[in-house]
């Protein structure tokens, strides 16, 4: 042996060294693997555990998108697509939600906009349920901003980047596209009569309408608002619609023409008036995309196809 | 002073209809707006602005005014009660009532709005009449009926606005008053309804002066009471109503334009009554006016306007007037 | 024949019938007291005859014609009325108040009818003054002159002199007495039994609805009524002034 020659106390001090060396590497072998652990992210299976409540439409469509829709247990009443989550149960409209609904449907999350009052935040945190609040978004880029948000609070995030991508192959493609198209002059009528509501230059809407090669012509003005004077002082070459809540497309257009002024517009009396699914194009979340393309469509008509 | 006063009221509105012309969002300019009118215009969109947009709002707010501060000149006669508005019995809570209802059932567009609030104002006071009068039309039962109407009706349509979410705006912004979608075809409608009631009313002024004498001397001086007050009052209610069908409740009008005008002339109901009806006209052109001003991008409703002008211009003509009425 | 009469009237308010077949007879060109302890229906007898009540069984007629048959402003022509509070709230001048009493007529004056109502009630000087400044007994003159525009044959007053003073009720009830000379008649409800006894010709006297005594003041106006219908005990006294007799509550 090697250290046969060294004195008796220094053989003795290399034991108790090499003993607690020993000691030392069991230690680290055993805890090793827990400490690797991260604390914060929980596992794969503590995620499918995770019920979640929905108090957006568009947070109920990228959770079906990101394949975690049968984590959801309740939705409101305006959650209306995919048709999966109709089976959900619904705790009432945004604004009046039912809280005693809500909780007893015992979620650990809630994904909500911010038009949640903060009445129903403070309770959502006293019943110790965790809110995700998903911010206003004003821009088309922000969509993908959300999704992102939800997809790593469900690590989820390889399938919302997926998603994501294909979104930004969409809309390049309807970008460039649109690019060969005649620009047209377009009005977003979002509500008409005692008030004119338009998306307006500082809407997301409004930079959509860009994107597919229209014209707002209420590019200048702001929040939502507009008026019967511009209108007819503008006199768009497009008027695109939505249907008026509790009508169909056929009575908002007949109200419409019938009512002046906008019965006298040049739009109107040439028929160049066009309907898109305002669902689709007013939740930002998956299907933004092909409701660009959908705008596109619309703005075009027979041009685009 | 009658006659000064009432030139004074009529070329003031005139103007001020003049200066309204040349106000709205798709800013045309005053030598624009008069080559408009003449007819010498050659930008289309600008002439049906101002025809078609413009012009008839000045004048259904100058109709409206005076058939606002005629009828609370009858009112303020039938009712024996200074603080008497046109809105008293009920005809602004059933209006909007009626709106609210019709919006949310969903047949708005079937029956149209101002269809739906004439039938709901003529319904509510059609009502308040039978159950607040028994043999005769007795003042303080009708008052009190009307207000109890007043609240029932106002929770009713509080309540649907509540359950009834995505029609708030649109169901609130009518009640709120407004001239915007004012048409020709209201100004026709208009026109008539003043000729129907402003006229027989100018000529019972001397009935209107007597309703506020007390019971006793007024029958006993030849007034046959119940029928004049009958007929005053659904002469007032109907043009009320229709005014409120068209463009909301505007408030405060009714009330204050014949107390500005007894202020000055005098309670005789021969001397106050067109004059009444010129301040009603003024004051609610110059709200609407104002309420195109004021705001950057779109309009405040009218009556929050007539509100905040009139109540401080009422404190101070009471304070300088010919006597306090409490 | 008659100022006034009922014949089997019936009637009075929703909740309380104040007469039940009540037959009364006004006679013409005097001054006639109507009075009676609180609640005997003296104030509601009048109403029935300018239109305020409309009785539910009998009739009620003046000057000869029946009520019902007539419109309000035929009425009108046929009596005054001076209401015990005719206050009025708004500044009409006294002259607008009362050319009202020309309602009936149109607003026309062609007799000067006015200025003869104001001059007899002696408030000519207080032409252009404002009603809402005039003291209680120039109110009381204004109103007076205003039913007398009207010119019918009968006048009839609800207690005309209860808030003025002795100066005030003076006037008024002597004036009222005048007219009643001029043919008037003048049908006066009263609470004073002094007043009552010192101007009125004849007396209506009520209990509880009914007319308990109807004649002559001094037949009317006795003891044995005063106890019957007030439960008083009375006294005579004598007014040298007068040169008769009255009969005074007693007091204690």
């Amino acid at each position: 042996m090697l250290y046969a020659h060294y004195s008796k106390g220094a053989r003795v001090m290399f034991n108790r060294f090499k003993s607690f060396v020993l000691i030392l590497l069991v230690s680290i072998g055993i805890l090793a693997p827990l400490l690797a652990q991260p604390l914060i992210e929980k596992n794969p299976q503590e995620v499918a555990k995770l019920s979640i409540v929905s108090l957006a439409p568009n947070a109920t469509e990228t959770l079906y998108a990101l394949g975690v829709g049968d984590l959801l247990v309740g939705r409101t009443d305006y959650c209306t697509y995919p048709e999966e989550a109709l089976a959900l149960p619904s705790i009432g409209t945004l604004y009046n939600p039912s809280l005693e609904k809500l909780v007893s449907l015992q979620p650990d999350l809630a994904i909500s906009t911010a038009f949640v009052s903060d009445e129903l935040l403070l309770a959502l945190e006293n019943a110790g349920i965790e809110v995700l609040t998903l911010n206003l978004q004003e821009t088309f880029g922000r969509t993908y901003t959300l999704i992102r948000e939800i997809a790593q609070r469900v690590n989820k995030v390889k399938e919302g980047e997926l998603i994501i991508l294909t979104m930004q192959n969409q809309v390049k493609d309807v970008v460039e596209k649109a690019r060969t198209m005649e620009k047209k002059r377009v009005y977003f009528m979002v509500d008409f009569g005692s008030f004119d509501g338009t998306a307006t230059g500082d809407t997301y809407i409004s930079e959509m309408l860009g994107m597919v090669g229209a014209i707002n012509i209420a590019q200048e003005a702001t929040r939502w608002t507009y008026s019967k004077e511009l209108l007819v002082a503008n006199d768009p070459d497009l008027i695109v619609m939505s249907k008026r809540w509790g009508q169909t497309e056929e009575e908002t257009l007949k109200e419409f023409s019938n009512t002046k002024p906008y019965s006298d517009l040049r739009a109107t009396k040439e028929g160049n008036l066009v309907f898109v699914d305002s669902d689709m194009i007013s939740r930002q979340g998956p299907r933004s995309a092909a409701a660009l393309e959908l705008l596109a469509q619309a703005v075009h008509g027979d041009d685009w196809l | 002073m009658r006659k000064r006063l009432a030139l004074a009221l009529a070329l003031s509105t005139l103007l001020l209809g003049m200066v309204s012309l040349t106000l709205g969002p798709a800013g045309i300019s005053l030598s624009d707006t008069l080559l408009n009118l003449t007819g010498r215009s050659v930008n289309a969109s600008q002439q049906y602005i101002i025809f078609q947009l413009r012009l008839p709002r000045v004048l259904t707010a100058i109709l409206c005014g005076t058939i606002l501060g005629g009828a609370g000149a009858v009112f303020q006669a039938v009712l024996r009660n200074p603080m008497a508005d046109p809105f008293v019995l009920g005809v602004s809570a059933g209006a909007s009532f009626g709106v609210a209802l019709s919006i949310t059932l969903g047949y708005s567009a079937f029956l149209g709005l101002p269809f739906s609030a004439l039938l709901g104002a003529l319904a509510t006071t059609a009502l308040i009449f039978l159950v607040g009068t028994k043999h005769k039309v007795s003042q303080t039962t009708l008052l009190l009926t009307g207000v109890a109407a007043n609240y029932i009706l106002s929770a009713g349509m509080t309540l649907l606005m509540f359950l009834n979410h995505e029609q708030y705006d649109r169901i609130l912004f009518w009640t709120l008053g407004s001239f915007t979608s004012s048409t020709w075809a209201q100004v026709l409608f208009m026109v008539l309804c003043v000729l129907l009631f402003i006229v027989p009313m100018r000529l019972s002024h001397t009935e209107m002066d007597m309703l506020l004498l007390d019971e006793g001397s007024a029958l006993a001086a030849g007034l046959p009471l119940q029928k004049i007050r009958i007929v005053l009052l659904l002469l007032a209610t109907f043009a009320v109503a229709t005014c409120v069908a068209f463009f909301g409740v505007i408030g405060f009008i009714g009330l204050m334009a014949p107390h500005m005008a007894r202020l000055i002339l005098g309670p005789k109901h021969s001397k106050m009554l067109l004059p009444t009806c010129l301040f009603g006209s003024f004051l609610l052109l110059g709200s609407d006016t104002l309420a195109r001003l004021l705001l950057p991008t779109g309009e405040m409703p009218v009556g929050v306007i007539t509100s905040i002008l009139g109540a401080p211009l009422f404190i101070w003509m009471l304070r300088k007037g010919r006597y306090a009425y409490v | 024949m008659y100022s006034l009469e009922a014949r089997g009237l019936t009637g009075g308010y929703d909740k309380q019938e104040v007469f039940n077949n009540l037959d009364l007879a006004v006679p013409k060109g005097k001054f006639i007291a109507l009075t009676g302890p609180n609640g005997s229906g003296k104030s509601t007898l009048l109403k029935f005859f300018y239109k305020e009540l409309i009785p539910t069984k009998g009739t009620v007629h003046i000057g000869g014609s029946e009520v019902s048959s007539l419109t309000q402003k035929n009425l009108a022509r046929k009596l005054g009325f001076v209401p015990q509070n005719g206050r009025i709230d708004y500044d009409f001048s006294v002259l607008e108040a009362v050319s009202m009493g020309r309602y009936a007529y149109g607003g026309h004056d062609e007799e000067g009818s006015i200025e003869q109502a104001m001059r007899d009630c002696d408030i000519l000087h207080l032409t252009h003054k404002r009603v809402t400044e005039l003291s209680g007994g120039e109110m009381q003159r204004v109103l007076l002159a205003r039913s007398l525009c009207q010119q019918g044959k009968v006048l009839l007053l609800d207690e005309p002199v209860n808030h003025l003073d002795v100066k005030h009720q003076r006037t008024m009830m002597n004036l009222l007495k005048r007219l009643a000379e001029k043919n008037l008649s003048v049908i006066c409800v009263l609470h004073d039994l002094l007043l009552v006894q010192v101007y009125s010709d004849e007396t209506i006297l009520l209990k509880k609805g009914s007319v308990f005594a109807n004649g002559p003041t001094e037949e009317v106006i006795c003891h044995d009524n005063l106890k019957a219908v007030y439960n008083i005990d009375a006294h005579k006294i004598h007014d040298p002034a007068l040169g008769r007799d009255l009969w005074m509550p007693t007091w204690y």
